[in-house]
């Protein structure tokens, strides 16, 4: 059996490793920028899709399904992003005869759409942020939901994702000229400038719960984790459990999730968000019908491999665990690793990986996709990998998250380690005093440019570059040639000289 | 093989001298203004450095002159922001071809070449010394400042070259 990613990085090799775990092969695609990265490599088969652009590569459709027709790969598991949450991506390795590893179209359909999914949802006794259900076409429309909700509102885009057409209005004199921008970008990143309004729920935590579900319709909620450190609605860090939900809101969290799931038949593995309010109630967000970046500190603290049950699922075995076979000990907090520079507003960084040492030692696991001399290009996402460190307790994850910040090199590009140095000896974040507009907040606040070198650092640094070898290698001419040359000859002259050499 | 360098150190502005000096290239001995320090140093396997101080620090880590000419160290896994220059390497000019680097290295100050570490032919990574020169009582390591061949070497270990002397032609390393 054969599966393949339509994917690249971190996520392929994690998915790889699944497979490798359960004895089937694995097919990697790469585009032409990525012919020697680790994905490919890592892989016992390998086809390429085309150039660099992701439209010509690893978003198109056509050329990922030739490419499972030419290697034989039955199964095609998409990972995050690219076509994770494409329901004709599903639709189409259903119709060529694949399987899709991850759930059933219908179900990444009715979650694609912002209002159609809360729809479901309220139907399902889900709650949902108090809001509009209808498209408005203009501000007028959203004036009473405002006045009758109290401002402050944020008006979303109906087509919309990833912050845009998002506006946040604080009062009725606002909400003319708020609609007007906010349908005007709506409409030129979604070709669609319809805008529905919810109640803007100031400073509330994000909680998501992981769903893992199979195709014989069982669906158990395994845990559930905070992921409220974002900067502009990305998510940066991410921990399980969370530090501020307690048994009796885990299972009230745990119900609405499973509702959510049970409304749209999920049969594979997902998430079901949350925003969480000051006040304890909390809300449907949205439901990511994919496996998250975020997954293994999950995977860390409930002992569950949801990568392997995501593929088992597909192949229609049924859960390996049911919920009361479930335990969590611990806590585990991840970090994602990007090619950005936190000191200089988080500008890309791409460039080659000149030197890259990972940490180790007890709680780190590392789910990287790069490795020394590889090229981080502007081609794609810039997450290099995350780092994942696990202890018995919040406290002891976070020493252990110090030390491995202190092994962790990584030189040629800029990354966000420093910012992670910085926050784990933050107060705030150390108590779990935080929000999701919190880290932006920080970043407003704080400067991470580290402290001039000293006398002692300052010699440190003379005596590198003054060591016998120079700081870099001078390779021979002469030796290197003559050692060829002669063999090059060696061989020509003697049609035994291989053989000799192989006998040895 | 004896070493002595003179670096210039800015911080907060200001810039000041930093020398170094040793006989043996192992135990080495900065000083900087008042401040002296001497370091027990060894090449670690993975080809950077570790120091012992003498209060028993010890400091593991890299520094590399980066084709811009800025050094890069690093103390561990952390970056530290240093400004170090060498003067020699900014008198040992470059006649700049139209993709920056030097084509040709020349002495912009007088002094006697002590040591010629590369031949004709030999491909050079950046940072790789390719001759030392002494000036100012000072022996200084002339660097590549990019990974390139040397197409010759005009001068000869024991030779006084004047300033504007060439003493070293760079072309591209050949593509791997």
């Amino acid at each position: 059996m054969k599966l393949l990613v339509a994917n690249r990085g971190e996520i392929a090799l994690r998915i790889f490793r699944a497979c490798r775990d359960m004895g089937i092969e694995t097919v990697a695609v790469y585009s032409d920028a990525d012919r020697p990265a680790l994905h490919v490599t890592a892989a016992d088969h390998a086809v390429r899709l085309g150039p660099a652009p992701a439209t010509e590569s690893y978003l198109s459709i056509p050329r990922i399904l030739e490419a499972a027709r030419k290697t034989g790969a039955s199964l095609v598991h998409p990972g995050y992003g690219f076509l994770a949450e494409s329901a004709d991506f599903a639709r189409a390795c259903e119709e060529a005869g694949l399987t899709f590893v991850g759930p059933s179209h219908s179900a990444i359909e009715a979650m694609g759409s912002k209002t159609t999914s809360r729809e479901i949802m309220r139907s399902a006794g889900v709650p949902i942020v108090p809001g509009t259900t209808a498209a408005a076409r203009e501000a007028g429309e959203l004036l009473e939901f405002g006045r009758s909700a109290g401002f402050p509102i944020l008006l979303k885009a109906s087509a919309g994702g990833g912050g845009k057409g998002m506006r946040s209005v604080g009062g009725e004199e606002d909400l003319a000229a708020s609609f007007t921008r906010a349908s005007a970008e709506a409409q030129a990143a979604f070709g669609d400038g319809s805008i529905y309004a919810e109640k803007l729920l100031e400073r509330p935590r994000h909680i998501e719960v992981q769903i893992a579900a199979d195709r014989r319709g069982n669906r158990v909620a395994v845990g559930e984790r905070e992921c409220s450190i974002q900067r502009r609605h990305q998510k940066v860090v991410e921990e399980c459990p969370s530090p501020v939900v307690d048994p009796e809101m885990r299972s009230r969290l745990f119900s609405a999730a499973i509702a959510a799931a049970d409304a749209v038949s999920y049969d594979s593995c997902g998430t079901v968000e949350f925003l969480l309010a000051p006040d304890g109630s909390f809300y449907f967000l949205e439901m990511n019908t994919r496996l998250q970046v975020e997954h293994p500190v999950t995977e860390e603290v409930w002992g569950v491999d949801l990568a392997r049950e995501m593929i088992r699922a597909a192949l229609g075995e049924p859960l390996s665990f049911t919920a009361d076979d479930l335990a969590a000990r611990g806590h585990a907090i991840e970090y994602r690793i990007y090619a950005e520079d936190p000191a200089r507003g988080f500008a890309p960084s791409p460039g080659a990986v000149s030197r890259l040492r990972l940490p180790e030692g007890p709680g780190v696991r590392n789910d990287v996709g790069v490795e020394t001399g590889s090229v981080v290009t502007i081609d794609y996402d810039p997450m290099l990998g995350k780092l994942v460190v696990s202890g018995a307790d919040r406290a002891q994850a976070i020493e252990r998250t110090s030390r491995a910040l202190d092994e962790y090199e990584i030189a040629g590009v800029e990354t966000t380690l420093p910012l992670f140095r910085a926050l784990v000896q933050d107060p705030d974040f150390r108590a779990a005093r935080f929000h999701t507009q919190w880290l932006d907040e920080w970043l407003s606040a704080h400067t991470l440019d580290p402290p001039e070198a000293t006398f002692e650092e300052a010699a440190f640094a003379a005596a590198c570059l003054s060591a016998e070898g120079g700081a870099a290698t001078v390779r021979r001419a002469e030796a290197g040639s003559r050692w060829s040359e002669a063999a090059r000859r060696e061989s020509l002259r003697s049609p035994l000289a291989h053989s000799r050499r192989e006998r040895r | 093989m004896s070493v002595r360098r003179r670096f210039v150190w800015r911080r907060s502005g200001n810039a000041e001298p930093l020398t170094l000096e040793s006989s043996d290239r192992l135990r080495m001995t900065i000083r900087a203004g008042q401040r002296e320090v001497v370091a027990d140093c060894a090449r670690t396997a993975d080809g950077g450095m570790s120091a012992i101080l003498p209060s028993g620090r010890q400091l593991a880590g890299r520094a590399v002159v980066r084709p811009d000419g800025r050094v890069e160290a690093w103390i561990g896994a952390r970056r530290v922001p240093i400004e170090l220059s060498d003067p020699l390497r900014e008198l040992a000019g470059d006649a700049a071809n139209p993709a920056g680097h030097a084509t040709e290295i020349r002495a912009r100050i007088p002094g006697r070449v002590v040591e010629v570490r590369v031949a004709a032919g030999d491909e050079v990574e950046a940072g790789a010394t390719l001759l030392v020169l002494e000036a100012m009582k000072m022996q200084n390591e002339i660097r590549a400042d990019r990974g390139a061949r040397i197409s010759s070497v005009e001068c000869v270990a024991g030779q006084t070259v004047e300033t504007g002397a060439i003493l070293v032609r760079l072309e591209p390393a050949p593509e791997p």
